[in-house]
């Protein structure tokens, strides 16, 4: 471990702030809670919001998980695992069930989340109804009185524009039957992940300065009409080019030489996992 | 000396997981246990002085005989002494007679509707978090049901279900006891009364 830094890169004072945020965060679910985001070293919109809430709960004995749209490997997993890991002690690793803290870019992973473990998600818009209103005060005022015609009106524009309610990530949720929430931008694949989860689901956005929760066992409903039901990616038919998996959220591949498409699991540590224990399936 | 970064981190950790499981009970013994401090409460609740209170913030402490609690907590976190109602952290001392520890919980703020958060946590000293009345409680982190023990709750059952009526109004509420256990309410938790 570097000393150069205080344990977790953070003052106990930042820590403090962000944690008493939390807290109210995970007693009111759905709700963004404001906090004093602090300056970090990576720049704003690449995860600051996630990476100061893993700061903040981060002891000697986590072992931690990062993941970037679904891989382990890409630049913001590895230099955000990178920091934690340097300014910590801490061990990290690749395997789901052997985080007790994981932070995410847009994805919940594949492998089931257990009790006791806490998801942190990077979020860069957390408020559902700013597309509808750009004041912020105003958008306060509006979930203050659960008025989300709002959040109805974009589903139902898209309807009428397009026939079905397009747009594969952030799909708007409602939880615990009060608050619409963005469950920052994950597939539609993983909004049922957010439904009475065993794991803390935490969301934070630095750039936007808020904080908010999903507890364990918490209703959480995807927003849908009764004659447009809730629908998720099609992926009919498909499977990984390389474990064989079809009942997992896909990445399509292009092959710029012969134009040929393929799929691949998009979370690399589960689709390893599959690998190691027998190959294609 | 309680290590004011691992020791506190530990113990956040525990609250975290307090406040997303409520009703489930966790120690805090090996967080407290290098506390060489004369204190006029709990152990455990030096770790929450420690955790949450800073010169941000506010709190009360009912039941606080000569005014101890008050001074000490004043000097270890600068955080500023005000009345109940305007509190974000109210302190129940074991001390605290009846009629404070109700009018602790009476008193406390809820928040406003646009601004939920800004409502106060209570942190209450209690005999035991694993004894007492039988209650039924429900809601998020409570997979169906879940019974929590404890005494003199049930003359708190009605209080905080009128604090918390209003929904996302409300408090939340921290139980600490003699062994340093802590549970955990926050205001999403319904607590039916004794069984």
């Amino acid at each position: 471990m570097e000393n150069q830094y205080n344990f977790a890169f953070f003052d106990e004072g930042s820590k403090r702030e962000i944690r008493r945020a939390t807290l109210k965060a995970i007693a009111i679910p759905g709700y963004q809670v404001p906090f004093a985001s602090r300056e970090m070293p990576i720049a704003r919109g690449w995860g600051t919001g996630g990476l100061q809430l893993t700061l903040s709960l981060v002891t000697k004995k986590d072992i931690i998980k990062v993941i970037d749209q679904g891989t382990d490997e890409s630049v913001n997993a590895v230099s955000i695992k990178s920091l934690v890991r340097k300014t910590t002690g801490i061990k990290d690793t690749v395997d789901t069930s052997k985080a007790s803290l994981i932070q995410s870019r847009h994805r919940i992973p594949e492998e089931e989340l257990k009790k006791g473990q806490i998801l942190v998600l990077q979020v860069p818009m957390p408020e559902p109804l700013r597309f509808v209103e750009s004041s912020e005060y105003k958008t306060k005022r509006l979930h203050a009185d659960g008025e989300y015609s709002g959040a109805w009106l974009v589903l139902f524009e898209k309807i009428v524009k397009f026939g079905m309610v397009t747009g594969g990530a952030a799909h708007p949720v409602f939880v615990h039957n009060r608050y619409v929430m963005t469950p920052s931008p994950i597939p539609k694949y993983d909004n049922s992940k957010l439904n009475e989860s065993e794991a803390l689901i935490l969301l934070g956005a630095g750039r936007e300065k808020k904080i908010y929760a999903v507890p364990p066992y918490t209703k959480v409903v995807s927003l849908a009409f009764e004659d447009y039901p809730f629908e998720l990616e099609d992926q009919t038919g498909l499977k990984c080019n390389l474990c064989g998996a079809a009942n997992v959220f896909l990445d399509e591949i292009k092959t710029e030489e012969t134009d040929e498409v393929y799929y691949q699991c998009n979370d690399s540590s589960d689709c390893l996992k599959r690998l190691n224990k027998g190959g294609k399936s | 000396m309680i290590d004011l970064i691992h020791d506190v981190a530990y113990s956040y950790r525990k609250l975290v997981k307090a406040n997303s499981y409520p009703g489930d009970i966790y120690s805090l013994t090996k967080s407290i246990k290098n506390n060489k401090l004369i204190l006029p409460f709990y152990e455990a609740t030096i770790i929450m002085v420690y955790m949450l209170l800073d010169a941000e913030v506010s709190y009360f402490v009912a039941g606080d005989v000569e005014g101890k609690a008050s001074d000490l907590i004043a000097r270890l976190t600068y955080a500023k002494s005000v009345s109940v109602s305007e509190a974000d952290f109210i302190f129940v001392l074991a001390s605290a007679s009846n009629s404070e520890k109700d009018e602790a919980l009476m008193e406390a703020k809820i928040g406003t509707l646009i601004n939920p958060h800004l409502s106060a946590t209570v942190i209450c000293e209690v005999e035991s978090v694993s004894q007492g009345e039988a209650n039924l409680s429900s809601g998020p982190g409570i997979k169906g049901h879940k019974i929590i023990y404890m005494d003199y709750f049930d003359r708190w059952i009605d209080i905080r279900s009128k604090k918390n009526d209003e929904y996302p109004l409300g408090i939340e509420m921290y139980f600490l006891d003699k062994s340093s256990d802590l549970m955990a309410l926050p205001r999403t938790t319904t607590v039916r009364g004794s069984e």
